[in-house]
């Protein structure tokens, strides 16, 4: 346990946490290692915790119909799958994968429950909260670019509007 | 403010947002740390580009969250109805305003200004985690219903598009499936059309985006 502890406090979001909450969150936290190659999360499977990663390297991975493409990575100091923390009926968004032996604390809701007033569950919920926000900001953004060509649909000539092909690139930001 | 609202009202939020170790008395004591308001209708809440000075606690009422389009032109982005947390997005991140929020009919708030919310942010008693897990909630709940109301958009193109020639189609498959990564939140870093990497919101790109 002490080398996880050693692991955590060099992690910029514990960057101001007491080891003794650290140690705390260690107990509470299940380690849980993964050798390359391994599947952490399916998608499409229910999601029940999160992993905070403490070393090695993740990638996720979104399926759709006969397409795989990979759409992100996980390093340490970064949580994957914390919509289950709060949406606990919630399903994987993504299948993530081990591309190099990983170390992580698995987070579940008992843990926020056991330890609400821990220094580390709340250096934790602080990062979410910027992590969450920024993706919100993102998503938000790709919405009202779809808003806007709407508009244009609205008050142009027929020719002038863009065509449903230009208002897919413009919403992926490719142009 | 009256007692009874508060503590209704918190247990109302706390049926919408559900979170580890929900209490409803430490809502009620977060609820007592800011200022109550009352709105007639069409009073401003909060307007686009602001700088955000407050979060709102709906109690009472609705308010219409509108946002302007690129002809300048009001839209309606959503009604917001009792009980219900408001502008609480612009004061996690910091960023100016997102949209206005206008009384529909006359409403009652509590309004939790920037200093007690960063105070209560760091607090490690009751109140202090059920605003950190209130907002978590709300936000980990907001960004699944942007990303499936996104798909909705998309399912009604793609839709359109099926009619149209085979090069179409076969460009929309892939289009469609890296639009998900989209909704997923992560960072489209764009090398050309063949090739796509998305990287996590968050994170540099390891190559220049277009």
């Amino acid at each position: 346990m002490d080398s996880d502890v050693s692991a955590l406090s060099q992690l910029y979001l514990f960057r101001s946490v007491p080891p003794a909450a650290l140690q705390e969150l260690c107990a509470l936290a299940p380690p849980v290692s993964y050798p390359t190659g391994a599947t952490l999360f399916r998608q499409g499977d229910p999601s029940d915790h999160a992993l905070l990663v403490l070393s090695g390297r993740l990638q996720a991975f979104i399926h759709t119909g006969d397409f795989q493409r990979q759409v992100g990575e996980v390093r340490s100091g970064e949580i994957v799958g914390e919509g289950a923390l709060f949406n606990p009926n919630g399903a994987r968004s993504a299948t993530v994968v081990a591309v190099e032996p990983s170390a992580t604390l698995q987070l579940d809701w008992g843990l926020l429950e056991r330890s609400p007033n821990n220094a580390a569950v709340i250096a934790l919920e602080q990062y979410l909260l910027g992590t969450i926000a920024r993706r919100i900001r993102k998503t938000n953004q790709s919405i009202l670019a779809e808003w806007r060509a709407e508009a244009m649909l609205e008050q142009a000539a027929p020719a002038e509007a863009p065509t449903l092909k230009e208002r897919i690139l413009r919403l992926l930001g490719w142009s | 403010m009256n007692d009874d609202l508060l503590r209704s009202q918190a247990g109302a939020l706390l049926q919408v947002h559900r979170f580890p170790g929900a209490r409803e008395d430490a809502l009620v004591a977060l609820l007592k740390q800011g200022v109550p308001l009352r709105l007639p209708d069409g009073a401003e809440l909060c307007r686009e580009g602001d700088q955000p000075d407050a979060l709102f606690f709906l109690l009472e009422g609705k308010v219409r969250v509108m946002r302007r389009d690129s002809k300048g032109r009001d839209r309606e982005l959503t009604i917001e109805t009792a009980p219900a947390m408001v502008g609480h997005m612009a004061m996690v991140d910091g960023s100016p305003r997102s949209a206005t929020c206008i009384a529909s009919g006359p409403v009652r708030a509590i309004a939790l200004d920037r200093k007690n919310y960063q105070e209560l942010l760091k607090e490690a008693t009751p109140r202090g985690t059920t605003l950190r897990r209130l907002l978590l909630s709300s936000l980990s709940q907001q960004l699944t219903d942007a990303n499936e109301r996104l798909l909705g958009l998309l399912a009604a193109v793609e839709q359109q598009l099926s009619g149209d020639q085979g090069e179409l189609e076969e460009i929309t498959g892939e289009h469609v499936m890296q639009v998900a990564g989209v909704l997923d939140g992560w960072k489209m870093d764009v090398q050309g059309a063949q090739s796509v990497e998305v990287v996590q919101t968050g994170q540099q790109p390891r190559r220049p985006s277009r």
